[in-house]
């Protein structure tokens, strides 16, 4: 009986084990915070797209950026990501999402919102530009080609709004190479605007 | 005799066109492409003009680390320049990588260049 009670448990625990689901934590932002459209919020996630990052370029801190907007629910991140898609039969694409889920446990272990110096007609043009292009539904760029203005990666995308509106190059002209893609605007070519000032950041 | 010497000229000329075949720009980018396709980077690497071991393995560690695999790719054209020291070969590739959930489809343009009178992949 002992035997089969042991087996039993035994059994039960490992079940238990498979089983144990880690439900991902949306994240709260301190109230300190004030946001601004335009901000720039950075993350570093846990995909394999962001260990590929980290790993190449060593000097990065973060591997995706959005860009934060103030829409009638509230403040939102406007991004592009790959494979974060809520079924297989949607396409990747541009997503406007709250920043507690953009910063959620299972996406960011690392995080910050950065700041541009911005006119309050700068923010006010780049919030309404942002929310025009959502309304679009632009479509995540496979190709990874800044030129087109139709599909967007996520560095593409900031880098396009600022260009567009204000003719601010946030890249200041730097690029990454990688075989069989065209140059690539990587989070650190951003990041390591010299203009950018941190509001907060986790880790 | 004679009939040798014929025949000894005439696999001489079969192997002299068939290595300069192999040199063109389009040639090279297929055989690039071919190594990319069977993994073998480092294969791949001799069709590039890069030269010292550390930027051939850190073009490596670019290949491994974002998975960038060639399922198929097609050479759709190609341009020599007229001094006849540089070309752009065009490619149809249909590619896989980390960034990508499906494999992406998209024509890349390779500028080639000449090195010691061999076409090389300039990186």
């Amino acid at each position: 009986m002992n035997r089969v009670s042991t087996f039993l448990l035994l059994i039960s625990l490992i079940f238990t084990g498979c089983h144990k689901k880690v439900t991902p934590v949306e994240y709260v932002l301190p109230d300190t915070v004030q946001l601004q459209s335009g901000d720039l919020a950075f993350r570093t996630g846990i995909s394999k797209e962001s260990r590929a990052v980290t790993t190449l370029d060593r000097n990065s801190i973060y591997t995706h950026v959005g860009m934060v907007v103030w829409t009638d629910d509230g403040w939102r991140v406007l991004h592009a990501v790959p494979n974060e898609r809520a079924s297989k039969q949607e396409e990747d694409s541009v997503k406007l999402e709250p920043i507690g889920t953009f910063f959620r446990s299972d996406r960011a272990e690392k995080g910050g919102i950065y700041r541009y110096p911005l006119t309050p007609k700068d923010t006010q043009q780049l919030r309404e530009h942002a929310l025009a292009l959502y309304a679009r539904h632009p479509l995540f760029d496979n190709l990874f080609d800044v030129q087109d203005t139709i599909a967007f990666y996520c560095t593409e995308l900031v880098y396009f709004l600022y260009l567009q509106e204000l003719q601010i190059d946030l890249s200041e002209g730097r690029r990454h190479n990688l075989p069989l893609y065209p140059d690539l605007i990587f989070c650190t070519d951003v990041s390591r605007n010299s203009k950018l000032q941190e509001v907060w950041s986790f880790h | 005799m004679k009939k040798l010497i014929v025949i000894l000229l005439a696999v001489a000329a079969v192997f002299g066109m068939t290595s300069c075949n192999s040199s063109s720009p389009s040639k090279v980018v297929t055989s690039y492409y071919k190594a990319l396709q069977a993994g073998d980077l480092e294969k791949a690497m001799t069709y590039t003009d890069l030269t010292s071991d550390e930027e051939i393995q850190k073009q490596i560690e670019k290949f491994n680390t974002f998975e960038i695999k060639v399922q198929n790719f097609e050479v759709v054209s190609e341009t020599i320049a007229d001094d006849g020291n540089s070309a752009v070969v065009e490619v149809k590739q249909t590619v896989t990588s980390a960034f990508n959930s499906e494999p992406k489809e998209d024509t890349k343009k390779l500028n080639l260049v000449k090195v010691d009178g061999k076409w090389k992949i300039h990186e």
